[in-house]
């Protein structure tokens, strides 16, 4: 507005700008109740058309709670907790317990990726796992080590992986598998890419998987490796998805790690289960408030 | 002059609300503008999942080229709905016998494609090489199927106690190397059989593989004597449920088998192209209504 350089006297100049001062401030005006209206009818559209891509997903996300319900675990275990926060409706974690003869398993997965995709590899997984117990159901003995090595050939014939063609896909999931003694004399633990944490007479052990997935690695097939911890009644395992150490957040931005888990689990470690699990989701909830969810997130606690 | 101060500081006051009414309309621009682009990023992102978990679910079924190889004389027609799919079809031998199986997992896009995951990875370790041979019962296979989607799929979750009634219709057939003969089971699916001019529907039990009243009843099993140059037809219920047509109607199992008689002297290559313009046309670029797979087998 170069309202000053065209001043030509108070009656004329003057009220010319007024006048088209004025015009144009209803014209921003009008522009603006205009604006209020595209963002209230974009906001609609979108919402709607979200409504719409996502109404196949939100119903898929009812097959993914009865493939992997929550009192299934229940059935097994008595005592327990798990706290999960999936990014998208659908999630790339899942848990299963099953019994065995002479084991309770307790399995927990991170699949690549997240959102659908994810999903599409807990279906893999969960069949990939129980294909894997059908073959030790009559053995008196589990070896978590075996079931994963099982379980990463399904996972790599299903998936065509390693090969060159187009169709082959090399993702995979990292997977805790505990198989708690019915005896009570321990448990016995085999990761791929996932650690586990062992809680007793207030001291947490950390014990960790083998660094590989199940599913296609470049560092080729090694055997997996499997632990007896000498876990007592009482003692409580943890199985935890490897994302929440790498969840960026908190006041300073940084990687929750490896150190803030095993605090967070050393400070509820007395407190009954159901409490737990409050505590985990606020930690976790208070961690990631105002940073990007990177992965879902599962954390599960077991009484021996 | 008082009165053009007066004047001036109006003019002022003004342009200091033009100003202002300028800069809020840029924010609600920039508003609409950060809407839009956080509801195509979404939606985009969404996609992109879609379409790496088409390539998972692609990487678990066969392609056509290797359906081919144990097959033959065949061809594969397997047309999702969405981008991932509800239908499936696979295959398994051994030194004995080849089999195929065309499946069809209640719903379509993500939730079908979900239950097809499931599906087809139980079936891979049910078929494997070691188990299978022509002395092997095709209804006690789709048995085992029902048992791993009912203990897989829990009777309700917890959250809002409703059942999940999925499950999934399906078409097993067992060949001998030979193909003189099939033993097959089916799931409320019809298999079409073209012979010197006639159709022969061979039709199996009529419940699904999921949660039924009839659940406890097993999967019957049949014998069916093959003559060389027999179609034999698997397929899902897309083609025949699909409306379109003159009168905006279901496409329905007579013009189904209408069609496969037809078609059933031509080449198979010949027929697969036949097919899908007839489908099509059918369409007419209606909304397909469901996954759509037919296989046809020359014997």
């Amino acid at each position: 507005m170069e309202t000053s350089a065209t001043y030509h006297g108070p009656d004329t100049g003057c009220k010319k700008i007024l006048d088209d001062n004025k015009q144009r401030i209803r014209e921003l005006q009008a522009t603006i109740a205009d604006l209020d209206a595209t963002i209230q009818a974009e906001t609609e559209r979108c919402a709607n058309a979200d409504i719409q891509n996502t109404a196949g997903i939100r119903y898929a996300q009812r097959i993914q709670r009865a493939a992997f319900p929550l009192k299934e675990i229940g059935g097994i275990f008595s005592d327990y907790f798990v706290f999960t926060k999936p990014l998208g409706i659908v999630t790339g974690d899942f848990y299963k317990a099953l019994t065995i003869k002479n084991y309770k398993i307790f399995a927990l997965a991170d699949c690549a990726g997240h959102g659908v995709p994810g999903a599409f590899l807990t279906m893999l997984g969960i069949a990939a796992l129980k294909e894997s117990m059908a073959i030790h159901y009559n053995d008196d003995d589990i070896h978590p080590s075996e079931i994963l090595g099982e379980m990463r050939q399904f996972v790599k014939t299903s998936l065509r992986s390693g090969n060159d063609g187009i169709d082959n896909i090399n993702d995979g999931m990292n997977l805790t598998l505990c198989a708690f003694r019915n005896d009570g004399e321990g448990v016995v633990f085999a990761g791929a890419n996932q650690n586990v944490y062992h809680y007793s007479n207030g001291a947490t052990t950390s014990y960790c998987g083998d660094r590989m997935p199940i599913g296609w690695s470049f560092k080729g097939d090694g055997p997996f490796t499997e632990t007896l911890i000498p876990a007592k009644k009482g003692d409580i395992i943890y199985l935890v998805t490897d994302s929440i150490q790498s969840q960026f957040g908190g006041p300073n931005n940084v990687k929750f790690s490896v150190k803030r888990l095993v605090a967070m689990l050393e400070a509820i470690a007395a407190m009954p289960l159901d409490e737990q699990k409050s505590v985990v989701a606020k930690t976790i909830n208070d961690w990631v408030e105002g940073h990007i969810l990177v992965d879902d997130l599962t954390v599960a606690g077991v009484r021996v | 002059m008082n009165e053009y101060a007066e004047l001036q500081s109006e003019i002022a006051r003004q342009e200091a609300q033009i100003e202002e009414l300028e800069q809020l309309a840029q924010e609600k621009r920039d508003e609409i503008q950060r809407i839009t682009q956080e509801y195509e990023t979404t939606a985009s992102d969404l996609k992109a999942g879609i379409h790496y978990a088409e390539r998972i679910q692609r990487a678990v079924i066969p392609t056509d080229t290797e359906f081919k190889a144990l097959f033959g004389d065949c061809f594969v027609y397997f047309v999702p709905r969405d981008i991932v799919s509800g239908d499936f079809y696979t295959y398994a031998a051994s030194s004995d016998c080849k089999i195929a199986v065309v499946a069809d997992c209640t719903g379509h896009g993500v939730p079908g494609g979900l239950l097809s995951m499931l599906g087809l990875s139980a079936l891979k370790d049910l078929l494997s090489e070691n188990v299978i041979s022509m002395d092997l019962n095709p209804g006690e296979i789709l048995d085992s199927l029902r048992k791993f989607v009912l203990t897989s799929l829990a009777e309700s979750d917890e959250s809002d106690g409703t059942t999940v009634r999925d499950g999934m219709d399906f078409t097993l057939c067992i060949f001998d190397n030979g193909m003189t003969h099939m033993r097959f089971a089916t799931a409320n699916h019809t298999i079409y059989v073209a012979r010197n001019g006639e159709i022969i529907k061979l039709k199996g039990s009529r419940t699904p593989i999921g949660r039924h009243p009839k659940q406890d009843e097993p999967f019957e099993s049949f014998t069916f004597d093959l003559q060389p140059d027999d179609m034999v037809y698997l397929c899902s219920d897309g083609i025949q449920d699909q409306f379109g047509g003159a009168d905006d109607v279901k496409f329905t199992t007579r013009r189904l088998a209408e069609m496969l008689l037809d078609q059933s002297v031509n080449d198979t290559r010949t027929q697969l192209a036949n097919i899908s313009k007839i489908v099509d046309d059918w369409q007419a670029g209606r909304m397909q209504y469901d996954d759509q797979t037919l296989i046809g087998i020359r014997i």
